[in-house]
């Protein structure tokens, strides 16, 4: 006796569109938004960043000095890669944005690339768009397609910017060496989207992809790192990184390296096309024990286990931020140089008005600045993570037993919190060894202050995402990294404009002492975690009575 | 006593849309309540909210008299929830996982989480992404029986499975009710339902149409009547009451509601050679319920 499906709904007409093409117009809707929200992001810091300086360097004059000023410093050029003629608006936006752009978009498509081609699979979703008949190979394209049109819109909202950069005063730049500049700059992004989808297909769930990708993308980075800052300049050659640096796209452009790159981006498409039909749903390439003996530590309450499933996310950041404050703390003493020389103050105006204090610290408060920045991408990225395991229905597996929903969230908060101090704290240190590494002699004593300062901002961070998670759950990521995003995007204005005071007290950072540059202001940051905490509660309180939703 | 579950006036708008009416059903301890309804129809909404997954827009639910809303953990604490398709994680094998979940719940029977293991051929030795949907659904089946709770609630639950274990299924949710567990079981596969379940309640477009035992609800439908004559058999659409009326050859075959004299003084009239008349099936119920509404039957199975 058959059963009899008693469904009388149709299926989706949504759906019988064209079941081929499914894949694709759902990654496409996916990626579209975050590459507009960082599209935005960056095309708002160039032209903020671009309109001081033409501001701040009217005339030839200012600029030379400038150059001068900056011409050759090892520190400076580690971080930006190599400054070429930065008494020209060209030059400037080439030394500040190419590097620094290139490697934001990387991680970007990073994230994105493993997400769709993993992270859809690990939540069963792939199999959904397998099933509109379609093969992996073809399914593989369409995410290609998807994901395409998400670098594509990037690239259109950044070459506006670029655009209208070359429209302000004397920018002395046309428009096709900008169209060309906004391609070097989104380069970065294309070259790792194929990466993180390689390495999607080799290894069998996406924290490990994502962990590879990471592993690559660092790797690339510190041999140009290398190559900008010592003799070795030739090491540019070996890193698809180093060749964004070579298109030179503002100055002698040399396009034909677009070649490699381009080379670069489609043998991996295609090896990662190649390798999807290669692999089993749910399989890795790199083939991974699919039993295991079973292994139950960590695997006794759900805390426990939220830190037994996100331990390599956990220790990666950590790395990461201590690898930063680290870099930074053994670049302060060449920096300091560039810092104490009054040409630049203008620019880094905020960090000026502490101009009694020593140019090193001064540097590293500018550096501790940075490191909080890390520290709070952490949060909201470990925000979007808690989110996810609701809307992935992971969070049903725990809600749907004897546990009641606040005890989880606190867990899930606790966790964040205690990851927030630790990196605070390694930050410090890590500095500390850093700049003692090269005998600059500031008291560790010091910088774990400057580090306990950070604590406070990056936790009102995470009253706001929590805040967000209660109230709109969708908005959760968006709102924490939109938080981060606009204080970042204020603090960086009024380094080289005179802005609203308002305005400029929206921003999470500009309320934060420049430790260890001045003294912290230990009642500002009670007064931070005050409303973190506030908005924290609110959050939860809503979180307890919504509904759980999925996206 | 308090039923195993009671809700009352329990509602779900989203919106302006009603996805479930004022709902009021109690479950008596001890019984199988089937919950059945085509797609769409209301029965995840009910049971998520009966859960407290979703906040009703009104009414309450109780399990055991405990208030799922007020009382969530220890309503949680007397039941175990079979969903119709979970997320686990991937990396995790299907007896670590069963091994979190055991530990979420509390306390668990060991020993008949070895049999279930057993029973259902599950290997929980792979890791959870290398499992087929069947076999993800075979976690979510073992770990809430192994929890012997006095109340299953279940959505769906053999959705994925061959019909082996769906088998297998069947003998548990039998085995937990003689051992005076309660199933509250959502489905929308008739067969399962009509071998399982002590009372039925039909849910469509949110509201309950239905809810009595299946011989309570036979009288719903029409009676299937077949006669067979020696020449042109008589016409019987004009009679009350009759309808789907199709003759083959010397073949009649037609179905009633109401009163049956009338049809079988014509039948009779007729000179009838063989006469049958039955009882409907639980999916001629079901057709009659829906008659008018479309049937997919591009589902599997
Ligand atoms: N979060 C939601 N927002 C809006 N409508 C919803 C939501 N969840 C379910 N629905 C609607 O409620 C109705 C009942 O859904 P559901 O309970 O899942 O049905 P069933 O489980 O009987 O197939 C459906 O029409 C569905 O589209
Ligand atoms: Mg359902």
């Amino acid at each position: 006796m058959s059963a009899l499906p008693l469904n009388a709904a149709e299926p989706p007409a949504k759906l019988l569109r064209s079941p081929k093409t499914t894949a694709g117009r759902f990654i496409a809707k996916r990626t579209l938004r975050s590459s507009l929200i960082l599209g935005v992001i960056l095309s708002l810091y160039m032209l903020i960043k671009a309109s001081s300086y033409i501001k701040a360097y009217p005339s030839e004059i200012a600029r030379q000095k400038l150059a001068e000023s900056l011409g050759g410093n090892v520190g400076i050029e580690a971080l930006l890669g190599v400054a070429h003629r930065i008494d020209t608006v060209s030059g400037y936006l080439t030394w500040n944005f190419l590097c620094l752009i290139a490697a934001t978009g990387a991680i970007w498509a990073l994230v994105v690339a493993t997400k769709t081609f993993r992270g859809e699979e690990d939540a069963g979703r792939w199999e959904l768009f397998l099933a509109g008949q379609t093969t992996p190979r073809r399914a593989a394209i369409n995410a290609f397609a998807g994901l395409a049109s998400g670098l594509l819109l990037l690239y259109i909202v950044i070459a506006l910017a670029v655009l209208s950069i070359g429209r302000l005063n004397n920018a002395g730049f046309s428009d096709s060496a900008g169209l060309f500049f906004s391609l070097s700059l989104v380069a970065g992004a294309a070259e790792f989207m194929a990466v993180g989808a390689v390495a999607s297909q080799l290894m069998p769930v996406r924290s490990r992809a994502a962990g590879v990708s990471a592993a690559v993308f660092g790797l690339f980075y510190m041999v140009r790192l290398i190559a900008d800052s010592t003799t070795a300049h030739w090491l540019l050659n070996f890193s698809p990184l180093g060749w964004i640096e070579r298109l030179q796209p503002m100055y002698n452009a040399r396009p034909m390296w677009l070649l490699p790159i381009g080379g670069f981006v489609i043998v991996l498409i295609a090896t990662a096309v190649w390798l999807a039909g290669r692999r089993d749903l749910y399989e890795g390439i790199v083939a991974d024990k699919d039993t295991a003996t079973p292994k139950t530590s960590l695997l006794h309450s759900p805390l426990a286990a939220v830190l037994r499933l996100n331990c390599t996310v956990i220790a990666g950041w950590l790395a990461a931020v201590a690898a930063i404050a680290f870099l930074y703390g053994e670049l302060a003493k060449s920096a300091a140089q560039i810092v104490d020389s009054a040409s630049v103050k203008p620019l880094l105006s905020r960090l000026a008005q502490s101009a009694h204090t020593q140019a090193v610290l001064t540097f590293l408060g500018f550096t501790f600045f940075f490191v909080t920045l890390v520290i709070m991408v952490y949060v909201a990225n470990a925000l979007g993570r808690m989110r996810s395991d609701e809307a992935n229905g992971y969070l049903d597996n725990f809600l749907v037993r004897p546990l009641s929903r606040l005890r989880w969230l606190s867990g899930r908060v606790l966790l964040i919190v205690l990851g927030v101090i630790v990196a605070c704290l390694i930050s410090a240190v890590a500095a500390w060894a850093g700049e003692a590494s090269q005998h600059v002699g500031v008291s560790i004593r010091t910088l774990l202050l400057a580090g306990a300062n950070n604590i406070a901002p990056t936790l009102l961070v995470l009253g706001i995402g929590v805040f967000a998670y209660g109230i709109i759950p969708r908005l959760t990521s968006l709102l924490a990294y939109g938080a981060i995003g606009w204080s970042f995007l204020v603090t960086m204005l009024s380094s080289g404009l005179n802005i609203n005071h308002w305005l400029l007290d929206t921003s999470i950072f500009h309320q934060v002492a420049l430790a260890p540059a001045v003294n912290a202001n230990w009642s500002t940051d009670a007064v931070l975690l005050i409303v973190g905490l506030v908005l924290g509660v609110i959050g939860a309180v809503r979180f307890n009575q919504r509904d759980l939703q999925g996206d | 006593m308090d039923a195993a579950i009671k809700t009352e006036g329990l509602t779900k708008r989203y919106g302006s849309f009603v996805a479930l009416a004022p709902l009021n059903i109690e479950v008596q301890k001890g019984e199988i309540l089937g919950y059945l309804g085509p797609n769409g129809a209301g029965k995840t909404t009910t049971i998520r909210s009966i859960l407290g997954l979703i906040k009703p827009s009104a009414g309450r639910a109780m399990i055991f008299g405990l208030d799922t809303q007020s009382n969530k953990v220890e309503a949680h604490q007397r039941l175990a929830y079979i969903p119709g398709e979970s997320t686990f994680w991937p990396n995790l094998t299907g007896g670590e996982t069963l091994y979190l979940l055991g530990k979420i719940n509390g306390k668990i029977d060991k020993k008949y989480m070895t049999e279930l293991i057993k029973k259902f051929q599950f290997d929980p030795t792979k890791k959870v992404r290398t499992y087929s949907k069947g076999n993800r659904q075979k976690i979510n089946i073992i770990a809430a029986f192994m929890t012997r709770a006095d109340l299953l609630i279940m959505d769906e639950p053999t959705s994925g499975l061959d019909p082996i274990m769906e088998q297998a299924f069947k003998e548990c949710a039998l085995e937990a009710r003689a051992n005076g567990q309660t199933i509250f079981l959502s489905s929308h596969v008739l067969e399962e339902v009509e071998a399982l379940c002590d009372r039925i309640a039909i849910l469509r477009s949110g509201k309950l149409v239905e809810l009595g035992t299946l011989p309570q609800m036979r009288h719903l439908s029409a009676l299937s009547v077949e006669a067979t004559f020696e020449t042109k058999p008589p016409r019987v659409d004009h009679i009350k009451g009759v309808s789907n009326v199709r003759v083959i050859g010397h073949q009649l075959t037609c179905q009633i509601r109401g009163p049956i004299e009338p049809l079988l003084a014509a039948i009779i009239a007729g000179h009838p050679k063989s006469l049958l008349s039955r009882e409907p099936s639980l999916e001629e119920l079901f057709l009659s319920l829906y008659g008018g509404e479309k049937i997919n039957k591009d589902q599997p199975q």
